[in-house]
């Protein structure tokens, strides 16, 4: 894994995809194959081979008034669809796994 | 507390002015991220997981009424609805947008708060005793010389660019309720032995990857070097401090390799060279500071009979007596520990009605004012003792009356992996099993004060090394474990807490925890005998031998 570049997280996996955050807001997005943006792993284009992962980071790069930051981290592909292998993507494509604190017990 | 000056006013309002051109030009593309990011992240504006993050400057912890109104505005608006408080004395919301950014720092500045110096690498927040200026043990309030470090620290320029960020706190009680030895620098105002007033300065203290505790680097220091002294400190530091490598940055590595005779030398070189130059101060200026200070006007009371009360009272109210209400140095009031901990609720999260309800009840019963303390609760300071049922009643119903303060499930605890970039592991999930699994409060009365403290990772932003019972969540080859340290303490015998052994799965660590505090019920020597003390006399043998038997 410490081998992996600098621009490619952490992870393992069978596929490459390209995930960066929102510049308006943050919120973690997906690079589909025709290099918009989806808020769903699901619909992340997942690549094998380096220099198409590559290729994608390239693209992702050209909009960086759109988002910030763009990686590409390793997944599994399970039925045409990335899947996350660590747990921080996994939470990261999810949502907190914690309850948030809005409800009030009393005064909702 | 202390109020703005028109020049303080003028900074704050001049950089949310600032930042709003800089959020606006980031949002038109006319700015990279790449330049943009130096420039949110001296505003607090950090990027985590799921959104960015707003990180706003709590002066040594203290919140007005307005201002906590300010910050239920901000969470109802432009968040989620809540907002948390952080190990160092600040509040973070979690999830605004960048658009609202600006909006968010003009209300900040409306009501005399920033967002300035919560990141980057430079001197942070100045934190302090939560008990400041109404302790019984407190020798002189430490806020005002808190504020004069904030004042000199801001934007100062030598400071902005240090080799990594930068950490003071200060008591002036004997017993050390603001953790002054895991700091950069930690100041005790003490008196020397002809009864002069000064301080004592520690330096190189601090928790993250390499723990150290501070070490002495002045024993007295008199009250007019204060800002000289810091300022050769930070010299010496910004000078030598090693900026190649970015885990040995801090502080606690250069006098650590230095020695803390050497680095003593090298700061009392450079301060033998600007102690007399315009940071010295006299006594016009900290009376000056001292006059911004509103402080609350005490009424002439008696004591009431507490453990009468609490003897004639409902078991509900006698525990939140014993556990939440702190003495007070003027007779008749007394300082409540608000806890936001509650089960099923995160360590340190409020929404925005909880902190209307505590402006609302600050300025009925505690002067207009609480106080974010470094454990993640809020203290409302100065509450009339016959005041107490009646605040106590309000509270439970804003489910802000958990009588758990000091307690196992008084836990600090990260935003861990569910919303930090940095962490490895989640630990807000483990507190909340924590906290579901000791639902006894007989047992955890009987326990006493046992601190336990969580970090997502090696970071230590939820001060693992220094509870009672330590937990730093580690990645193991993808997968989430929990190392388990015990007998650390932030105090006055300040101790790092050391590993028991191999690390816990997810599923293990709770009951490990179990285990460690049955192993103490188990074989203190009494009932007086408090987990520290236990430990320090048996070290690690009896948990380790509970926790993994033959191994």
């Amino acid at each position: 894994m410490l081998d992996q570049p600098f621009d490619v997280a952490r992870s393992f996996g069978s596929h490459f995809v390209i995930t960066a955050n929102t510049t308006d807001a943050g919120v973690p997005v997906y690079l589909r194959a025709d290099t918009t943006w989806s808020t769903s792993l699901h619909e992340a284009h997942a690549v094998q081979s380096e220099s198409e992962r590559d290729a994608l980071l390239d693209a992702a790069r050209t909009q960086e008034r759109d988002v910030c930051d763009p990686y590409a981290f390793k997944v599994n592909v399970e039925r045409g669809s990335a899947v996350a292998t660590t747990t921080r993507e996994r939470i990261r494509s999810q949502g907190p796994t914690t309850p948030l604190r809005r409800a009030d017990a009393a005064h909702g | 507390m202390y109020q703005y000056d028109q020049h303080d006013q003028r900074i704050v309002d001049e950089r949310a002015a600032q930042f709003r051109g800089q959020v606006e030009r980031r949002l038109a593309g006319e700015i990279t991220e790449n330049e943009f990011k130096p420039l949110r992240l001296q505003n607090g504006l950090y990027m985590q997981l799921h959104a960015y993050m707003l990180r706003v400057a709590v002066p040594y912890g203290l919140l007005s009424s307005a201002q906590l109104r300010a910050l239920a505005t901000i969470a109802r608006d432009y968040d989620k609805g809540y907002a948390h408080f952080t190990t160092r004395q600040n509040v973070q919301f979690n999830w605004p947008e960048l658009e609202d950014v600006p909006a968010i720092l003009d209300l900040l500045a409306s009501v005399q708060m920033h967002a300035i110096q919560t990141s980057g690498n430079c001197i942070r927040n100045t934190t302090s005793d939560p008990l400041a200026g109404i302790a019984a043990d407190e020798l002189e309030d430490p806020r005002p010389y808190c504020e004069l470090i904030r004042q000199w620290s801001t934007f100062h320029p030598e400071f902005a660019f240090l080799p990594r960020k930068f950490k003071i706190a200060i008591t002036g009680s004997t017993t050390d309720r603001a953790a002054v030895r895991v700091h950069d620098i930690g100041i005790r105002i003490i008196e020397n032995d002809t009864g002069e007033r000064g301080f004592e300065i520690l330096v190189g203290g601090g928790l993250g990857r390499t723990p150290h505790i501070a070490k002495v680097v002045r024993p007295f220091l008199a009250y007019e070097h204060l800002l000289s002294y810091l300022e050769a400190i930070l010299r010496v530091y910004n000078r030598y401090g090693r900026r190649d490598n970015k885990y040995k940055a801090r502080i606690k590595i250069q006098v650590s390799e230095w020695g803390v005779e050497k680095f003593a030398a090298a700061v009392e070189a450079e301060w033998a060279q600007i102690k007399d130059s315009a940071t010295k101060l006299t006594r016009d200026e900290i009376d000056r500071i001292k006059g911004r200070f509103a402080l609350p006007t005490f009424e002439a009371l008696a004591n009431e009979d507490l453990d009468a009360l609490a003897l004639t009272t409902d078991r509900e109210f006698a525990r939140f007596l014993k556990n939440n209400v702190r003495q007070h140095r003027v007779p008749g009031y007394a300082a409540v520990v608000v806890s936001t901990k509650p089960q099923g609720r995160p360590p340190g999260d409020v929404s925005d009605t909880q902190l209307d309800a505590l402006a609302d009840l600050a300025d009925r019963f505690g002067l207009g004012h609480v106080v974010v303390m470094h454990d993640q609760n809020v203290m409302m300071p100065n509450v009339k003792q016959a005041d107490l049922q009646a605040l106590y009643a309000e509270l439970k119903t804003w489910d802000l009356h958990t009588a758990n303060a000091g307690r196992v499930t008084d836990q600090i605890c990260c935003p861990g992996l569910d919303f930090c970039n940095l962490a490895n592991a989640r630990s807000i999930p483990v507190a909340l099993r924590i906290a579901d699994r000791f639902d006894d409060l007989d047992y955890l009365d009987d326990l006493g004060d046992v601190t336990i403290k969580m970090s997502g990772c090696i970071n230590a932003c939820g001060h693992h090394h220094v509870g009672n019972i330590g937990i730093l969540g580690i990645d193991k080859a993808g997968v989430e474990a929990y190392q388990l340290m015990i007998g650390g303490d932030p105090g006055e015998q300040a101790s790092l807490g050391k590993i028991v052994g191999r690390a816990f799965s997810s599923d293990e660590i709770v009951d490990a925890v179990a285990t460690v505090l049955d192993t103490y019920s188990t074989l203190r020597e009494s009932a007086d005998e408090t987990f520290l003390d236990f430990y320090r006399r048996v070290g690690l043998d009896p948990f380790k031998d509970s926790l993994y038997g033959s191994d």
